[in-house]
């Protein structure tokens, strides 16, 4: 149960002596509480405070990591609802390989598939994992995959193997690489020996929760602990409940076998039905997807899926704050200026969009507020976005000198013009639904 | 250690609303149609009651969408300027479970249709189509308050679902329901606290709960699901936990909004990491709904083909497993 | 060619010179002062209703002026033209008289509850010397020898002297053969001779307590021997024309000369009240020898002279928490030339010494095991809750709703304000004005009446829109909209309808909903519900008079028993007459501070969510108000 700053306060000495750097021991217990500070920084913490501490703050799904030096990570996940907390680390999507493949088309993949990345609102999207499959007879088809993946990308490889001298062979190929072993069968001693040896994570595989819990204890209690789960599903609703369940338990329940992120092969008709399947499962606590072949549009989908269900719902996702052409604006289009919150700039775009106009967006940074609370907090007032102006050399970018304001801040306009000799503020609506009737009624150049 | 599934059992129930009226209660659809009535969270059928899937609507419109994507209009090139047409193509060629017909030419600014011509258009879709409809407006409170009164009157005991009322333009078009008896939805922008209290305000016209089905406002995927999304779960969380006014059938637009994006537009030339256009339409439509599947939506008017087909057939799929076990 | 004339704005005294012709609306416009005309200077609102009280001038009719005041020398702005040096009077701004629960009063009947320390035990303290004239025996200086006597009625080492005193010791200690009164201000064990008489002088000394609000200022003149008040003054605060809010003040003081200007400003709002003060106790300034005031971060960082401006950037960070005391000619404010000031001390940018000086009067700091919630309602609202073991604060921009502003029928709960207000079952309202005048309009109380039997009797809807249907009968239309009747033209002050506008409305449910809001995450953040709290006290400008059970009604207050809570009035100012009275205050107020933990509403991310909630007739959570669901039920 997390305690809360009250809680915490009441372990703490009560001095406001200010050693930790915050100014009240209140102060310092919410911190404690949202985890934004350790305990270890206040030099006069009681051994009760310690210890109570302690127990409140051992993470209910283990953090796993695959891969070396830009290893991935995933699971110590919090809640159920990302709007209780957030979700802290995304599903990694892996790209499958296979030793069935056309070998000379395998290097060109791989490379395809490690120099894909795509920006999306200011952050770059990229595949996390190979999973590479030993599906034929070939064993040292298996080892020359490994070496190609290992000499071409610096991705975590999970390894599917059912061979275990290959298997063996691979892992010892991947020393310091943290890789993980993907199990088709029940974990035997000798398995979990392996992974521990190579310093490598087990991907349980079972049919039912019995079975799982029981291979996790025996995983843990022989010295594995970087454990993930899968437990085989017929279908996709079943899976769907299995994951619930399985979070739950560890959330909830504190049942430990379960303690761990998820893992969830799919199995599906047609690309529209994976990409159906997988969409469900990364909202709904799977922590790796395993794509079967390199789509763009498919990465790119569940890329911006991913970055939604996993952004901290409680802080605003940003944009790049530059200008924006919306259509095909000419030096002589309209120009908009607003605020870098994505969803202000997603909307106020889209309706210039839809208003049939081309025209230049201005987006200040206002690191992520909408327009009302960027002003409230002086961060979209007239000498920002005079500055900013300056800073990108508008004036030589365009002919128009004519900026159009959201109506919520008509009082920065004076200001605005003040800080921006030669230019001229036209103050539009207040709702970006009115930007098409504003754009029809008002003249912009 | 033996394992225990931990089943959560809630207090609330979400309310069940039906659409539609066959002759024999007043209309003439073929059948009506249900959603609602959960006691769990979306498919959690090891703990709970979901006596009614979510339902797939596709749409059709009274004047040609200025922005429709070119990929769509490859599926209805030849019927998109006669929604009766369309109607009938999208049930019987893709499987709608109802029509949306989207009244967006009355708009003044957008063509400004009559009200008579509006009523007119959705009484040939009632003609061409069997199954419950659903009116969808737009804001301009004047103009929708005067075509959904007129539209109201001549579907009189159809029980067709009117879209949207909100909180600043409520009591024209749900006195209207009342007196004609439909359904209706209350929209409101991604906010749990403003859903709440569209609904108390309606329900304190003595408007019937189990008339009501909710749009929390869909934002598409990468433009403002992560909001949408969450409120969804909010919602129903707070609905099934017993709050009765959070406890209506939410309904999303994954069609229309994602066919508003650039995602569904821009080529494979300009954008190539973005991959191949024609599937990403569809994709982009799919991720969406699904995902809000899985937040609590149980309406969704779809525009995609491919979408259509694939998000039905993963609900029903989900469903065998409670008709199975 | 155009002759120019010259128009003075009381009581900004603001002058403007201007075309002949050119109309006292679009003066005052340029005089930059805060007067509107919602018509659009078509003569049809009355909002800009101005007072000519020198220069001749002619006016067109206006139906919206009755003949009475026309007499009496009001005229519409809009309406008249400047064809004469003009003396005007804003009316809207005139000085104000608000009642105000009187210092002593309160801590007679609160004293065994409260943090603070009521006696009397100033740090400014006169004593009566004899210093011997100097003689060829005892040839010890003038200043040796009044130290020496001085010593003899208080031990101490440390004793200084300044500058001033010097100059005229030499004489004063000649005449009277040596009966002399000294002034002492003391900080801590150190003693300063900061003003010596001869004895046949005036022996009382003085001292101010004075709350800088952002919208009023108000001010107590105290004897300080006796703690007594001998009057109490208040006015607008003249800023008032450089913006309504904390934030357009920081904003306008950004201008190179505005900050000096704001300065200015305050600190003649200040002088005129000390005037004020003076006259109607029949002293002189030059015995008031020290002043306590209090007031939010920004007003104090104005009154002081100080850049604003990192108040509102992140990370919020003011430019002083404790300040030194300051000397009254620096900032030339009318006391004695070596009048002392004291500002109580701040905790964040958005709570200030009004909220440090205010936790004086309530017993928040003095009990570990009860829980206590203090609310100051004023044009931002600040919260604190905890014990003698902690305490946690915020600030939420609440608006000055509830001090009579921002709202078109609000006013100052001064003369001519309704009070309280109850809307009887036959539709009539009944009401009382302070004073017993017409009604000018509704102050911070009789707004909550108002809200609250509009609500309760279904005038109105949760969302706070009109139910057409029920209240058609007082529904009238003026040029800013439908409005529900308070009192028609003929039986009001200004001879035009008293309405409460929907915008109105959903201005007062903004603000009591911040307040709320604000209220349920400060106590989410210390883990802790509403029913965990001991006791509420209650601060702000609403007037004398604050209904609990319609604070409750329209979800400003928690619903709990009722006897929880406590409406205290403006407790900034009690607190600086509280430090005024006794230094032990000035060091309480000083640990206090350092106590509080301050939360930034600005980042906390649920805070909307909480916000939207309670944008509702009471809350949207109805639950959270069961009896008020039991009222609409029944």
């Amino acid at each position: 149960m997390p305690l809360s700053g009250l809680d915490i306060f009441k372990l703490l000495p009560k001095t406001n002596c200010g050693d930790c750097g915050v100014p009240t021991c209140m102060a310092f217990a919410m911190k404690l509480a949202q985890k934004k500070a350790e305990l270890s920084e206040c030099p006069h913490a009681s051994e009760e405070a310690k210890e109570t501490l302690g127990a409140a703050s051992e993470p209910p799904i283990r953090l796993v990591r695959i891969g070396g030096a830009h290893a991935l990570e995933i699971g110590n996940e919090t809640v159920m609802f990302r709007h209780e907390k957030t979700f802290f680390h995304q599903t990694g999507i892996a790209l499958q390989l296979r030793t069935s493949e056309n070998k000379e088309q395998l290097l060109s993949k791989i490379k395809e598939i490690e120099n894909y990345k795509v920006e999306r609102v200011g952050e770059e999207l990229k595949t996390d994992l190979f999973f590479i499959s030993h599906n034929s007879e070939e064993k040292d088809v298996f080892l020359k995959i490994l070496q190609l993946v290992k000499e071409n990308s610096t991705k975590g490889i999970i390894l599917d193997c059912p061979d275990k001298e290959v298997l063996k062979a691979g892992l010892d190929w991947l020393r310091d690489e943290q890789p993980a072993i993907f199990m088709q069968e029940e974990a035997t001693d000798k398995d979990i020996e392996l992974a521990k040896n190579h310093n490598a994570s087990l991907v349980l595989t079972a049919h039912s929760f019995d079975e799982l819990a029981r291979q996790s204890e025996k995983a843990k209690e022989a010295g594995v602990n970087d454990l993930i789960l899968n437990l085989a599903s017929k279908d996709a609703g079943l899976q769907l409940q299995n994951n619930t369940i399985m979070r739950r338990s560890a959330l909830k329940k504190n049942f430990k076998p379960f303690g761990y992120p998820l893992f969830a092969f799919i199995q599906a008709k047609n690309e529209f039905d994976f990409l159906a399947k997988a969409s469900l499962f990364l909202c709904k606590y799977d922590s790796i997807i395993v794509l079967p072949q390199f789509d763009e549009a498919m990465l790119y989908t569940l890329f911006t899926l991913r970055q939604n269900i996993y952004t901290d719902p409680q802080k605003p996702i940003q944009v790049d704050p530059k200008v924006y052409p919306i259509g095909e604006p000419t030096p002589e289009s309209p120009i908009f200026v607003t605020t870098n919150f994505s969803l202000t700039y997603f909307i106020v775009s889209g309706e210039i969009e839809n208003s049939g106009i081309s025209a230049h967006l201005v987006v200040c940074d206002t690191e992520g507020q909408s327009v009302l609370t960027a002003w409230a907090a002086e961060k979209f007032v007239g000498e920002k976005i005079a500055k900013f102006i300056k800073d990108i050399k508008l004036e030589q970018q365009v002919k128009t000198r004519k900026l159009i304001i959201p109506g919520f801040v008509s009082q920065i306009s004076g200001d605005l013009e003040e800080n921006l000799p030669g230019w001229e503020v036209i103050v539009a609506c207040q709702e970006a639904s009115d930007i098409p009737s504003f754009v029809k009624n008002v003249k912009l150049t | 250690m033996n394992f225990e599934i931990p089943k959560e059992t809630n207090p609330g129930k979400i309310v069940e609303v039906t659409i539609g009226a066959t002759a024999k209660q007043g209309g003439t659809r073929s059948h009506t149609i249900t959603i609602g009535g959960s006691t769990a969270l979306p498919f959690h059928f090891f703990e709970g009651e979901h006596p009614h899937q979510p339902v797939i609507a596709m749409e059709v419109f009274d004047k040609v969408p200025a922005k429709y994507p070119a990929s769509l209009m490859d599926y209805y090139r030849d019927v998109i300027d006669k929604p009766a047409d369309m109607a009938k193509k999208c049930v019987e060629e893709y499987g709608a479970e109802l029509i949306s017909v989207r009244l967006e030419g009355t708009h003044p600014e957008k063509g400004n249709k009559s009200a008579e011509e509006a009523a007119e258009i959705v009484k040939q879709v009632l003609e061409s189509v069997s199954i419950p409809i659903i009116i969808t407006g737009h804001s301009h409170f004047e103009k929708i308050n005067e075509v959904m009164k007129k539209v109201c009157e001549v579907t009189e005991g159809e029980n067709c679902l009117i879209n949207y009322v909100e909180t600043d333009n409520y009591k024209t078009i749900a006195a209207a329901c009342i007196a004609y008896n439909h359904t209706l939805v209350a929209q409101t922008p991604i906010d749990v606290n403003l859903a709440k209290q569209l609904n108390i305000l309606l329900t304190d016209m003595n408007f019937p709960a189990e008339k009501i089905v909710v749009d929390p406002l869909t934002g598409t995927l990468g433009y403002g699901l992560e909001y949408t999304y969450s409120i969804m779960e909010r919602i129903l969380n707070d609905g099934l936990g017993g709050d009765k006014m959070l406890a209506f059938p939410m309904l999303i637009n994954p069609g229309y909004e994602s066919s508003k994006v650039k995602e569904a537009r821009v080529s494979r030339e300009d954008y190539p990491e973005w991959g191949d256009q024609e599937l990403r339409g569809a994709y982009w439509e799919i991720a969406t709904s699904v995902s809000l599947l899985a937040a609590g939506a149980e309406l969704l008017i779809m525009y995609h083909p491919k979408a259509v087909e694939v998000v039905k057939k993963n609900i029903s799929e989900m469903f065998d497993l409670k008709n199975g076990d | 060619m155009n002759k120019k004339y010259k128009v003075k704005f009381f009581p900004f005294e603001s002058t403007v010179s201007v075309s002949s012709g050119t109309s006292i609306l679009d003066a005052a416009k340029k005089a930059n002062l805060p007067l509107k005309a919602t018509c659009g200077a078509k003569g049809t609102c009355g909002d800009c209703v101005i007072r000519v009280l020198s220069g001749t001038y002619q006016s067109k009719h206006s139906a919206a002026l009755s003949e009475e005041l026309i007499r009496q020398g009001y005229a519409l702005a809009c309406q008249t033209e400047v064809n004469d040096n003009l003396t005007i009077q804003l009316p809207q701004f005139q000085e104000l008289s608000i009642k105000i629960v009187s210092g002593s009063e309160f801590f007679e009947e609160h004293k065994n509850n409260i943090s603070g320390i009521y006696e009397i035990n100033p740090v400014v303290k006169s004593i009566s010397l004899r210093v011997p004239p100097p003689t060829l025996e005892d040839s010890y200086s003038d200043l040796k020898r009044l130290e020496r006597e001085f010593r003899k009625k208080l031990s101490t080492e440390d004793l200084n002297c300044e500058y001033s005193v010097l100059r005229k010791l030499a004489h004063v200690v000649r005449e009277e053969k040596g009966e002399i009164t000294i002034v002492v201000f003391r900080s801590g064990q150190s003693w300063t001779i900061i003003d010596v008489k001869e004895a046949k002088a005036a022996k009382n000394i003085y001292g101010l307590a004075c709350d800088i609000g952002t919208t009023t200022v108000v001010l107590y003149l105290v004897e300080l021997t006796s703690g007594k008040i001998l009057s109490t003054a208040s006015s607008y605060n003249q800023q008032l024309k450089c913006g309504e809010d904390i934030i357009s003040r920081i904003n306008y003081a950004q201008k190179p000369d505005r900050l000096q200007e704001l300065h200015n400003l305050i600190v003649m709002t200040v002088n005129n009240l000390i005037d004020k003060a003076t006259r109607s106790a029949k002293i002189s300034t030059a015995d008031i020898y020290s002043a306590s005031v209090s007031g939010n971060t920004t007003m104090i960082h104005l009154f002081l002279n100080l850049e604003p401006r990192y108040i509102r950037e992140e990370p919020y960070v003011p430019t002083f928490n404790q300040v030194p005391i300051i000397l009254s000619r620096d900032l030339g404010l009318k006391m004695n030339y070596e009048g002392r000031i004291y500002c109580g001390p701040a905790v964040g940018s958005y709570v200030g010494s009004d909220i440090t000086a205010g936790l004086l009067c309530t017993p928040l700091v003095r009990d570990s095991k009860k829980i206590s919630l203090f609310i100051d309602a004023g044009t931002n609202g600040e919260l604190v809750v905890g014990n003698s073991d902690w305490l946690m604060t915020c600030a939420c921009s609440a608006g000055p709703a509830f001090e009579g502003s921002g709202t078109k029928c609000g006013m100052p709960a001064t003369e001519g304000a309704i009070e309280q207000l109850i809307i009887e079952n036959n539709g009539e309202l009944e009401y009382k004005v302070i004073n017993g005048s017409k009604p000018k309009g509704l102050c911070g109380s009789g707004l909550v009446d108002l809200l609250a039997e509009l609500f309760i009797h279904g005038y109105i809807d949760r969302h706070g829109k009109f139910n057409v249907e029920k209240a058609k009968d007082r529904l009238v239309e003026d040029e800013t909209g439908i409005g529900f009747l308070i009192e028609k033209g003929n039986n009001s002050y200004w001879g035009k309808d008293l309405i409460i506008t929907e915008k109105d409305i959903s201005n007062l449910i903004r603000t009591k909903g911040a307040v709320f809001s604000a209220c349920s995450l400060l106590l989410k953040n210390a883990g802790l519900t509403f029913d965990k709290i001991d006791a509420f006290y209650i601060a702000g400008g609403f007037g004398q008079h604050l209904n609990i059970e319609n604070s409750i009604r329209i979800g400003l207050l928690p619903d709990l028993e009722r006897n929880k809570f406590h409406y205290i009035g403006n407790s900034s100012l009690l607190g600086a007459y509280l430090i005024l009275l006794s230094d032990k205050n000035r060091e309480m107020v000083n640990e206090i501070s350092k106590k509080m933990t301050y939360i930034e509403l600005n980042t906390e991310p649920s805070y909307m969510n909480e916000y939207t909630g309670a944008l509702f007739l009471p809350h949207t959570e109805m639950e959270l108000f069961p009896s008020v669901k039991q009222i609409l039920n029944s």
